[in-house]
């Protein structure tokens, strides 16, 4: 008689559902930004956007796109991965957004730059 | 003897097919030094051709009426004909090449209604027609092995960051660009015309740094061939900031420059103090995007009004407000930052911002806060003793 039970096929059964934020290291999708670091996003009346965060993104930045119906910004990486901001982009900021074309980001932590980037900033928006 | 007769004996069978083909070739030759000279391009490619490609090519010419005209369009006098600026150097680039120019000479008398199709498209209206024809040449007189060539000659700042290689360095070099991802890039690059600014930028400021830089990029990238591709389509879009976080494989110019400081560190030792000049040269070679940096913060906040929306794990409380604090050290600026709900979306002016901050210093009761009001204890006031 064995004292280990057989790992049987039921064991990879998963009757509920992924926790919330939880995604698989190696999948194409990373947890959202905000769940991550402090991040500030700010934009002035000329589009000029930038992003401050407190830690390094999770690889390097291709383009960020900004769906101005589901009000979201998303990150998308070299290696094709992409990162939700994990904040909804709010009317005040939408019309200014829209117009924007790259968006500066700023590592900030310990009141040092650590770390900067210009990335192109695609708009999808339906317009019929 | 009729003159039927006469004629081909007399004039018909004396001119083999071969005293025939030289006369027409002769004829070609000739009117071809005729263009040459009144064609720049033409004229140097001309006489950067050996005898025998140059015979090659007036046969060539003298036995197809359709690519000599075409010939005679392309370099026609005056205004350089139909000739393209990318095709103008195109045959500048073969021309400084003889081995490229020997081999575009045998591809075309091999091929010669290709040959004719090609001279057609090199003088389209069409832009991507050019180009495309452009690589079609480029893919020819370029044979695997011998992509740098091709790019060498292109840029002044590739060209002094290549001198400065060590033949070990210049090998590898040229194995990276055999690459499939990287040859298609640099030869449509060449096709182009257009050398993109991010070469010319990083090849400018590795020829700044001190001997033995360009050699450790050319490692670095040689140990990480499948980062290869990335740098040099970042460095094709002229984007050098990335194309150095590609090469460092981190994330950004910081960490860019972190991973060449961090790969100078086994050289300190042999520099004997030199350390101190080299890493200077190198935060140099970077000043521009630091620069960048602070202009573009100071682009930003220009105005000195912005709207923004802080997250994270804890809320991001209180990190919009340091940025700010660090955007005013840097400029001096004075900024005014509405605050947007990321939750809701409503707007807290800065106005409204400033009464809400006032409220909370007067409900403290520390004199020592900025601004704060001393006020008077809560409860029943206790008079004070009296001598008696």
């Amino acid at each position: 008689m064995q004292g280990k039970k057989d790992k049987s096929a039921d064991d990879d059964i998963e009757v509920f559902g992924v926790r919330k934020n939880t995604v698989a290291a190696d999948g194409p999708v990373h947890v959202p930004m905000t769940d991550k670091m402090n991040v500030d996003l700010m934009i002035n009346r000329d589009s000029r956007v930038m992003l401050a965060h407190d830690r390094p993104f999770s690889g390097i930045l291709q383009w960020v796109e900004y769906d101005v119906d589901a009000q979201s910004l998303t990150f998308v990486t070299s290696d094709g991965k992409i990162q939700d901001l994990g904040m909804k982009i709010h009317p005040p900021m939408r019309k200014y957004l829209r117009l924007a074309t790259t968006i500066d980001t700023v590592l900030y932590r310990d009141k040092k730059i650590h770390d900067f980037y210009s990335v192109p900033l695609v708009v999808r928006e339906t317009l019929h | 003897m009729g003159i039927k007769e006469w004629f081909v004996d007399n004039i018909v069978e004396p001119i083999a097919p071969e005293t025939a083909k030289s006369w027409r070739t002769d004829a070609a030759q000739q009117q071809m030094q005729e263009m040459g000279a009144n064609n720049q391009q033409f004229g140097a490619l001309l006489e950067a051709l050996p005898p025998e490609q140059e015979k090659k090519l007036a046969e060539l010419a003298g036995n197809n009426p359709e690519l000599r005209t075409q010939l005679t369009n392309f370099m026609a006098p005056g205004d350089g004909g139909q000739m393209s600026g990318q095709a103008a150097q195109l045959i500048a680039q073969v021309s400084e090449n003889p081995d490229m120019a020997v081999r575009l000479v045998d591809s075309m008398h091999a091929d010669p209604a290709g040959a004719t199709k090609l001279m057609i498209d090199l003088s389209s209206s069409d832009p991507a027609v050019r180009e495309q024809a452009t690589v079609s040449v480029l893919e020819t007189v370029v044979p695997q092995g011998h992509t740098l060539e091709a790019v060498v000659g292109q840029s002044e700042g590739f060209k002094a960051f290549y001198e400065q290689l060590g033949p070990d360095e210049q090998t590898k070099l040229g194995e990276l660009m055999e690459r499939p991802g990287v040859r298609d890039m640099v030869l449509e690059t060449a096709a182009s015309g257009e050398v993109p600014a991010g070469v010319d930028a990083m090849a400018d400021s590795i020829s700044n740094l001190p001997a033995g830089a360009a050699n450790m990029v050319v490692n670095k990238l040689y140990d990480n061939p499948e980062r290869s591709e990335d740098v040099f389509a970042k460095l094709m879009q002229g984007d050098v900031m990335q194309a150095g976080a590609s090469l460092m494989g981190g994330g950004g110019l910081m960490n860019s420059m972190d991973g060449m400081m961090s790969t100078f560190e086994g050289l300190k030792d042999g520099l004997m103090g030199g350390i101190t000049n080299l890493l200077g040269s190198i935060m140099s070679a970077f000043m521009p995007f630091l620069e960048k940096i602070m202009g573009s913060i100071g682009n930003m906040f220009g105005g000195g009004e912005f709207m923004n929306m802080s997250g994270g794990p804890n809320g991001g409380t209180g990190f919009g407000a340091a940025m700010g604090g660090l955007v005013k050290n840097l400029t001096g600026m004075d900024i005014t930052a509405h605050n947007v709900d990321p939750n809701t979306g409503e707007v807290q002016t800065a106005e409204a911002q400033r009464l809400e901050q006032d409220r909370q210093r007067l409900a403290t009761s520390d004199p020592s806060m900025p601004g704060n009001r001393v006020r008077a204890p809560e409860g029943p006031q206790t008079p004070a003793p009296t001598a008696t």
